[in-house]
């Protein structure tokens, strides 16, 4: 086989892996295992949204650790406390918060962490 | 038929069918992201310890299949002259190298749609900018090929969408994969 012929085969196996994706897309469903956060108005929002990418929809971690049934949390005594670091941040680690939300969704999200997400 | 009564190329017609095939490509894939409610799951992550990870690594990958893909078109149009002699297997590297940048940037993009969406709100503009930059990728991506395949429009119009699909990537690096490396470190694998 020339080199021509291998890259055309390359180019349709890519093709149809594009279109794979795209039916993915449209057809996938997030799994049950890992559910989405569960539904703690403002938020349950704004952690889908901000906190989500990183730890998990359930809190269960990802490139940042997880927030649910380990003692990440044991160092904070209230929301507050959550709240002012979800503002401030970690350097090197996880960004701040506190250009990117409001007050009240920073307390929002907080409360709900500190909540152990719902559970 | 054109503002001055003539009738358009056959070339240009198919230009502007690339460009219009482009643009339903990028709009499709900011409405997907819009309305599709973002599952915040992790997807693909191969060997690495997270998707945020893989992602980041899969994007640099796809920047430096690009960087190739810039220097061999420099050199097939005759604007470099290294390699003094060009390889038989020149050009096909040149698509092959396309072929495998699209093909990791898949994983990437539907990791993107199906679990983050698009970001509306223009003050969070590096997640902004991304959104915009990721749809409009793949439409210039989709333009790029059809000018391609189908020899359309003027000499200009190829590099220009060329262009646009490596700006839009390097774009695409810079408000994902250094802003990934720069707050979790380095390799963050």
């Amino acid at each position: 086989m020339t080199f021509r012929r291998f890259v055309d085969g390359v180019q349709w196996l890519v093709a149809a892996l594009a279109a794979l994706t795209v039916i993915l897309l449209l057809v996938a469903q997030p799994s049950e295992a890992s559910g989405a956060a569960p539904d703690l108005g403002e938020g349950a929002t704004v952690f889908a949204s901000n906190c989500a990418g990183c730890h998990g929809s359930d809190g269960s971690g990802g490139v940042g650790p997880a927030l649910v049934g380990e003692d990440v949390l044991a160092g904070f005594v209230d929301s507050q406390s959550v709240a002012r670091f979800v503002s401030v941040g970690v350097p090197g680690r996880m960004p701040g918060f506190e250009t990117r939300l409001t007050p009240e969704e920073i307390d929002a999200v907080a409360g709900l962490v500190f909540s152990g997400l719902g559970s | 038929m054109t503002a001055n009564g003539t009738v358009a190329a056959p070339s240009q017609r198919r230009l502007w069918l690339a460009l219009t095939v482009g643009g339903a490509v990028a709009i499709a894939a900011g409405v997907y992201g819009s309305v599709h409610d973002p599952s915040g799951q992790q997807t693909v992550s191969l060997f690495f310890s997270n998707t945020l990870s893989f992602k980041a690594w899969a994007t640099t990958i796809v920047v430096a299949l690009a960087l190739f893909q810039l220097w061999s078109a420099l050199r097939m149009w005759g604007k470099v002259s290294w390699p003094r002699e060009m390889p038989s297997w020149w050009g096909d590297g040149h698509r092959l190298s396309g072929t495998l940048a699209f093909a990791l940037s898949l994983p990437v993009a539907f990791h993107c749609l199906w679990s983050l969406g698009f970001e509306p709100d223009f003050t969070e503009l590096r997640r902004f900018a991304h959104s915009l930059l990721g749809c409009f990728f793949y439409g210039a991506f989709a333009a790029k090929v059809l000018i391609v395949r189908s020899h359309a429009g003027p000499s200009w119009a190829l590099p220009v969408a060329g262009g646009a699909v490596f700006t839009a990537l390097v774009a695409i690096w810079l408000t994902s994969s250094l802003w990934f490396f720069t707050t979790f470190g380095f390799p963050a694998l």
